[in-house]
């Protein structure tokens, strides 16, 4: 019984496999072929289809299902009997009763698991009438549907949504031969359109409805790469298509994702051909922005840079890169500013990774990370404070559920709004937005006054929470860094670093908010760091990057962004993204931009950075270039070119090279691969002790009784500036929205779809109002679409706790 | 805790059914951190509004913390419940082969004949409804039926007609 493996006889070949493995993957790690079209590797044994049968002895005398059965010591199993082919073959007639082989317009066809079995058991015509079912096809939402005819109920469906994405939006309904899928009373309130039952679905059933009918499967062009869309960095199949992406799927099961996606994921690439791509370069002349060549737009560049440079010195040039662009752009950037332009007035989006890692460094030392992912989801406990990383980090989210339901790992949850994360929770508890800091300070011990008041967590459950954090061996500690945490993301690192310090077993999980954000804060690109997040002040760091640039680094430190641009500047070089929208006083960074002598935007839309500029130039989308984004774990995820760039447009990094050459220093580089290469080289990590002193975190004062607290937390079905350009994804969140509590929107009197006006100090938005269950009482949470909201003058960046007032309209 | 859910749904109940939401909260407490009483909660559902109308599914759901699909996975799958308003006296006869030997049909017969409705219709005044069903387990009553929850049986016609006097009296529940 103590053995590790069992030996059985498979088609009298014996075989030994570990204990616990089934038949069918005993009969699989020999190359022996069994049909399947219930199983997916992603999902647990079930035994619906009945396609996997073989004979086995010693057992009942009656065919057996190889997926559902244990392999065990001294079994001798058949698997290419006739009996065993007979019944194969039926259970396809079978199938055909409803299944129309309607397979000349089917999205399925090429890829269908069924169409590949009929195939091969020569089954030329069905032998049965046809009956086709009463509801054929069924609309379930913007971007599923279903063909009831062509299902199978195999359950894969079923069962993804349930065992992988911890939903459950489907299941089967009525029964017997009336059986089939659909959402609760039809309505599929419960689906967050990760499109994993069409990726599972074996058959045409579940079909995307932004691909019906885009293409034959064949037809595409198949190319891996990684999803731009937020930090996880799931690994993407991109199928194109005439220079068009038609759709992008799940590939492979390995880290990060294990073979699942999220809304952004499978639905979120349209963007890429999206009519409103820059697609050449533009100059200003006469004051407005008109086609230019290639050849015309880098002149305009270097001279003007070269006459900033002679005429006020390389403090009056600064370069902002982006967490939207690979490593190899913003390396490439970086490059160019430190060693062609002279400068260290290196910047990339204010952000709160960057925030949270300088303030973990800072006390942690080297010990603050980055960790993978298997660390977090192997912790005995696993405590989710702040937004909800349903939304933000999808997929991260779904691993945590499974980790919870079926690993036994604790879940805590202390997140401000309700998700799908509480009901795997051993505790879950909503914090009062602005109160986060304190919660995590709390639960390392700090004896905070007026906690219930402050937090809005009662003393009952903050001690559940406490014990079960000091009572584990090792807890995971994750947040989003994302809009809402803008202004304190370095008390909520503080907090979780007490956490860290008061427990050894503490290991933090700060989750970046944009898909390379890791990357840009590793990369160096700040004015005080260099290559590897080494500090600029390390002499060795900066011999190092001088002998590899072949030029000498300023050891001059940059200034801060707003001291740069409302100081010397006087050229700035803006790659992928918005400076001024995305600015905490957008009318004064757009006046900063006006009075610079050049302003150069390379991006793949227009924004409020590219109107103010003096030269835009077309960047590459992710499916246009290759390269690597840097994930939450600090793993690469490789990006290839899937169709060509749009138009003129041309990757980012060669942009920039081409400035550079223009300039006299040409780096040689003619793809990725020799950056990819340079900059691994540059990588080391620094060795930092950290001071590991706790600090005070105060709480935020709670708002008052009459009015509400503003929680301002990503949405799943937004994806920033380019998830506005997915047509998929703007389907499923249309418009700007607040939502509200039933009990409040009930109390003022606002229905759902309503128009809402929010005030605050900082001024007002007039948006949708949406009543939604997650929102507790006295919170009104702002989805970061609230940003195209019009009109528009609350401060976009930092409102998150802050207090408001809500009218109808 | 979906991300759609709280927006809301197309409402079926009207103003004098909505309360009974409530009476099927106060059903559900005791249910609430038993696992497996799916099936008592809609039985419990239909108790209160003679079927389980679309509110009473995603209450259930909420209130038993099941995912709502599964409930309406679960209602579709019985026979024995309806999805909409139902008479107040669902009369179920057994048309299995141990009662159909002993007179099931003419039970029926005589019920539909007393009625002047055919099977799985309701009569104006909203009282009864035939239903012709697989074994209900009662063989020992055969021919047997079943009255709501009620077991009644061995059946002939005339008991059938005196039956349906005997509910007349109970009136609508």
């Amino acid at each position: 019984m103590s053995s590790e493996t069992v030996t059985l006889t498979i088609d009298g070949q014996e075989v030994q496999v570990p204990r616990g493995a089934t038949v069918l993957q005993a009969c699989e790690s020999i190359g022996v072929e069994i049909p399947t079209l219930c199983t997916d590797p992603r999902l647990k044994p079930y035994g619906a289809c009945r396609m996997c049968v073989v004979e086995v002895q010693p057992g009942p005398p009656r065919p057996t299902a190889s997926c559902t059965t244990p392999a065990g010591d001294g079994m001798t199993v058949v698997t290419d009997s006739q009996s065993i082919k007979d019944i194969r073959k039926h259970v396809i007639e079978l199938q055909l009763q409803h299944h129309p082989l309607d397979c000349p317009y089917c999205d399925q066809a090429g890829t269908c698991e069924l169409q590949d079995e009929v195939f091969d058991q020569e089954i030329f015509q069905s032998p049965y009438e046809t009956v086709p079912k009463a509801h054929p096809e069924e609309i379930l939402n913007e971007v599923i549907l279903i063909n009831h005819n062509r299902c199978i109920l195999c359950g894969r469906c079923v069962r993804m949504c349930d065992e992988q994405i911890g939903v459950r939006a489907l299941d089967f309904v009525e029964r017997a031969v009336g059986t089939f899928i659909a959402p609760a009373q039809h309505e599929f309130m419960d689906c967050e359109r990760c499109g994993m039952c069409i990726e599972t679905c074996p058959v045409g059933a579940l079909l995307s409805r932004p691909f019906k009918h885009a293409a034959r499967s064949w037809q595409t062009e198949k190319t891996a790469s990684t999803c731009p869309h937020c930090a996880v960095g799931c690994s993407l199949l991109v199928e194109s298509r005439h220079g068009s992406v038609v759709r992008t799927r799940s590939n492979g099961l390995e880290e990060p994702d294990r073979g699942i996606l999220c809304a952004k994921g499978f639905f979120g690439h349209s963007f890429v051909n999206s009519g409103e791509r820059i697609t050449e370069p533009l100059v200003r002349r006469n004051g407005a922005l008109q086609p230019a060549s290639w050849s015309e737009a880098l002149n305009v560049i270097s001279a003007g840079l070269r006459e900033v440079l002679d005429a006020h010195g390389p403090q009056a040039v600064g370069v902002v890169g982006s967490p939207n662009t690979t490593n190899e752009d913003n390396y490439t950037l970086q490059r160019f500013a430190r060693a062609v332009l002279g400068t260290n007035n290196v910047y990339s989006q204010s952000s709160g990774l960057h925030a949270a890692a300088r303030t973990l460094r800072a006390v942690l030392g080297s010990a603050a990370g980055p960790r993978s992912q298997s660390e977090l989801l192997e912790s005995d406990v696993i405590l989710v404070v702040g937004a909800d990383i349903g939304q933000t980090h999808n997929v991260v989210g779904a691993h945590v559920k499974q980790a919870a339901r079926d690993d036994g790992r604790t879940l805590l949850v202390a997140t401000r709004l309700a998700s799908g994360l509480d009901d795997f929770a051993t505790v879950a508890a909503r914090v009062r937005p602005g109160a986060e800091a304190v919660l995590l300070s709390a639960l390392a011990g700090a004896d905070i006054p007026n906690m219930h008041a402050l937090t809005g967590i009662d003393a009952d459950t903050l001690t559940a929470m406490r014990s079960r954090v000091q009572a584990a061996g090792t807890v995971a500690v994750v947040w989003d860094t994302g809009v809402w945490t803008l202004g304190k993301a370095e008390a909520i690192a503080q907090g979780a670093a007490n956490l860290a310090l008061a427990h050894d077993g503490v290991k933090l999980f700060p989750l970046p908010e944009r898909a390379n954000a890791a990357g840009t804060f590793l990369l160096g690109m700040a004015p005080d760091l260099l290559p590897g997040a080494r500090p600029l002040s390390d002499d060795e760091a900066r011999r190092q990057a001088s002998d590899a640039w072949g030029a000498p680094v300023p050891a001059e430190p940059g200034l801060a962004f707003d001291d740069f641009i409302d100081g010397p500047m006087q050229a700035l070089y803006v790659m992928g993204e918005d400076v001024v929208g995305g600015s905490a006083n957008p009318q004064g960074a757009q006046a900063a931009l006006e009075r610079a002598r050049l302003v150069v935007a390379q991006d793949i839309f227009m924004n409020a950075t590219t109107e103010a500029a003096d030269v835009v130039l077309p960047g590459a989308t992710f499916a246009e270039k290759g390269g690597h984004f840097t994930n939450f774990e600090g793993r690469l995820g490789r990006l290839a070119p899937a169709i060509p760039p749009v138009g003129k447009a041309r990757p980012d990094w060669e942009i920039v090279a081409r400035v550079s050459a223009a300039m006299g220093a040409d780096f040689g580089w003619r793809s990725h691969e020799p950056i990819s290469t340079e900059l691994a080289g540059l990588m080391q990590r620094p060795s930092l002790p950290g001071s590991r002193e706790s600090a005070a975190v105060n709480g935020a004062a709670p708002a008052p009784a009459d009015g509400f607290v503003l929680a301002t937390e990503q949405h799943l079905y937004t994806a920033g500036v380019s998830g506005r350009r997915a047509d998929s994804l703007t389907l499923m969140l249309p418009e700007a929205v607040a939502e509200l509590n039933a009990g409040d929107a009930q109390r003022l009197s606002i229905a759902h779809g309503d128009r809402i006006r929010l005030s605050a100090d900082g001024g007002e938005v007039n948006l949708k109002a949406l009543v939604a269950d997650r929102v507790p009482p006295g919170v009104v949470s702002l989805p970061d679409r609230f940003l195209e909201a019009a009109p528009r003058q609350l401060d976009p960046r930092a409102p998150d706790g802050a207090a408001v007032r809500v009218h109808k309209v | 805790m979906a991300i759609h859910s709280g927006a809301p749904r197309r409402a079926t109940l009207d103003d004098a059914e909505r309360p009974k939401l409530d009476q099927l909260r106060q059903a559900l407490a005791p249910l609430r951190d038993e696992p497996g009483t799916t099936l008592e909660a809609l039985y419990a559902a239909q108790d209160i509004f003679s079927y389980v109308p679309p509110e009473a599914v995603t209450l259930i759901a909420k209130e038993l913390r099941l995912p709502e699909s599964e409930v309406f996975g679960v209602l579709t799958f019985y026979s024995m419940f309806h999805r909409k308003p139902a008479a107040a006296y669902v009369l179920r006869v057994c048309r299995d082969l141990s009662c159909h030997l002993t007179g099931a049909p003419q039970v029926l017969h005589a019920f539909n004949q007393a009625l002047g409705a055919r099977v799985g219709e309701v009569t104006e005044d909203g009282l009864f409804e035939t239903e012709s069903v697989s074994c209900l387990g009662l063989c020992d009553l055969q021919p047997a039926l079943m009255v709501n929850l009620e077991q009644h049986g061995p059946m002939t016609a005339d008991k059938a007609r005196a039956l349906l006097d005997d509910l007349r009296a109970r009136g609508a529940r």
